[in-house]
């Protein structure tokens, strides 16, 4: 039954930090500032009447800034890649390099930073857990602050695809250890959760019960009172 | 006084506090950890809904045509009911709960365009396989009892089946933002116990979990350090064992008991228990036994026992180890 005190712990500690850290600063929100990727639709001069005659089973179709040029992302049937054109003469769009990344995130950071390392990943095994596949391949731009922030920027798109920094993956462990998955902290359902739970919920009723008992105390003469005189 | 009696008032005292708050933790825990979670997202009438048409996108007018002036972030095609749209977005917050601030614009004319209920009523009717009949949309503002996150108005179509399903769509595009019932306003109210979430703020970042947590993790730590105390303490005598005479009415036996183990814990073993309410961790002050007045007196006994009760050799079982006792009478 100690080991359920621990558990508690566990719970309180991490329970703490998941209620003390802003949910929206956790998710990286404050991270990025996306002021410089203003546009003027005027610009786009290529319609996408004409996109959708080359490209007919194109679907998502998106306008933005990428970099510095006007462009139209979307999917096609027959690819797993985004499709990136121009939205002034419709030809299609390179592939981001690694100082088009790291002018992305430099442009998009909040706080100015240094970067520290860009990394192209593009195979599903060299890729960290805290990115999903269906992004690569990403240039991974980490940061040289304090929380490593670090920004995954799609090769084909230059977006954004995910961001991360240290009080993000701290939170994910806090999360697991307060829900007792070790691994990916998906499992909530996990049998080791149920009987801790369980074991808690019967110390905490004793507990209450102890409480009760000492706050409307039976007490032998010859005792002082717990509380009521003070040592002399 | 005592670092112990103080530990434990405090313990004391948080458990007053938030006691009842942790058993609701618990308890929404282990139904979190039990639930249906298929059933729990309200998605059990859900199903998808496609809004692509044939229109020919030939007909399709330019982006650049728009009457729009001010510079934007993003411009997409859409489909609503089958009718081609642009929408044009001025900022791009990373979650739908956020205010949006969107226009959207016929494809095909190039003019502003506005959903009509029944699009509405059509929609939700689209995304939901259930038995039951769609009510009158209703455009209802925020708070919403189902994510108390979302900042948008929404759309509101309410079936009349057994579990009351509720389907919410976006106010301008329509697009179906959640279904929800009764399982799922299980869950919600699941989480709002848990998250004491009780201003329907939609999280758990709010003053008030935020105390309830820092005095839950003061209370864990009191309880640690209190059962840390209690331990058998672990020296290379560990198991080195002496007799004690152990007198109880009127009868004696001889024991042998762990010489290091506090006298309390060591008889609890032997089968003997002294009477306790805080189960050896003295601050209860009611383990008392009579042994010798050489035993010295420490500050728990002397917080606990009057001047006479000491002099008499009282002390309490809890805060002597069996090597200090010879003789022990139970009262």
């Amino acid at each position: 039954m100690r080991c359920i005190g621990i558990q508690m712990f566990i719970w309180a500690a991490t329970g703490l930090y998941m209620v003390s850290m802003d949910i929206h600063f956790i998710h990286g929100e404050t991270l990025t500032d996306d002021k410089h990727a203003t546009f003027n639709i005027g610009d786009a001069t290529y319609p996408i009447s004409e996109l959708l005659a080359r490209f007919p089973t194109a679907t998502d179709i998106v306008l933005y800034k990428r970099l510095d040029t006007l462009a139209y992302q979307f999917s096609v049937t027959n690819s797993k890649q985004s499709i990136v054109v121009s939205a002034q003469n419709g030809n299609e769009l390179s592939l981001i390099t690694q100082s088009d990344a790291s002018h992305i995130a430099l442009a998009s950071v909040a706080e100015p930073a240094n970067i520290r390392l860009t990394k192209l990943i593009d195979l599903p095994q060299a890729m960290p857990a805290e990115l999903s596949p269906r992004w690569l391949p990403v240039w991974q731009v980490t940061f040289d602050d304090l929380a490593a922030t670090t920004f995954y920027i799609q090769q084909s798109t230059g977006q954004i695809v995910t961001r991360r920094h240290h009080f993000w993956r701290a939170f994910d462990w806090m999360w697991r250890f307060h829900i007792m998955d070790y691994d990916d902290g998906e499992n909530v359902a996990n049998p080791l959760l149920t009987v801790l739970a369980i074991l808690a919920v019967i110390a905490i009723i004793s507990g209450v019960v102890l409480l009760i008992s000492r706050f409307i105390p039976v007490r032998p003469s010859g005792v002082n009172t717990a509380e009521g005189v003070a040592h002399e | 006084m005592n670092k112990r009696i103080v530990i434990s008032g405090w313990h004391k005292w948080l458990s007053l506090l938030v006691g009842l708050q942790c058993l609701i933790w618990t308890g929404t825990g282990i139904y979190f950890n039990q639930m249906d979670s298929e059933a729990a997202s309200g998605n059990q009438y859900r199903t998808p809904v496609s809004h692509r048409d044939n229109t020919p996108s030939s007909t399709f007018t330019s982006l650049a045509t728009l009457p729009i002036a001010e510079p934007i972030l993003s411009a997409e095609l859409i489909w609503i009911s089958g009718i081609p749209l642009y929408q044009i977005k001025t900022e791009l917050p990373l979650h739908d709960y956020v205010t949006q601030q969107h226009a959207l614009y016929h494809a095909v004319t190039g003019l502003p365009w506005y959903i009509q209920p029944n699009d509405i009523q059509r929609i939700a009717v689209r995304s939901y396989t259930g038995p039951g009949e769609a009510s009158v949309p209703e455009l209802i503002l925020p708070p919403f009892d189902f994510d108390g996150r979302q900042q948008n108005p929404l759309w509101k179509v309410s079936f009349n089946d057994e579990v009351h399903t509720d389907v919410y769509l976006d106010a301008d595009t329509g697009r179906v933002i959640a279904h929800s019932n009764d399982h799922s306003r299980l869950k919600d109210l699941m989480l709002t116990l848990h998250f004491m979430d009780y201003t329907n703020s939609g999280g758990f970042n709010h003053p008030l979990i935020v105390a309830f947590a820092i005095a839950t993790l003061m209370l864990a730590v009191s309880g640690l350090l209190l059962a840390y105390r209690r331990l058998p303490m672990r020296t290379a005598r560990a198991n080195t064992h002496i007799d004690v005479q152990v007198i109880q009415a009127g009868e004696t036996t001889l024991l042998s008991l762990r010489a290091n183990q506090p006298l309390f814990f060591a008889l609890a073993s032997a089968g003997i228990h002294v009477p306790t309410e805080c189960g050896g961790g003295g601050t209860c002050g009611q383990c008392v036994v009579q042994t010798d007045t050489s035993v010295a007196i420490n500050e728990v006994d002397q917080h606990h026992l009057s001047e006479d009760a000491l002099a008499s050799g009282n002390r309490l079982s809890c805060q002597h180890l069996c090597s200090e006792c010879k003789v022990v009478t139970l009262k």
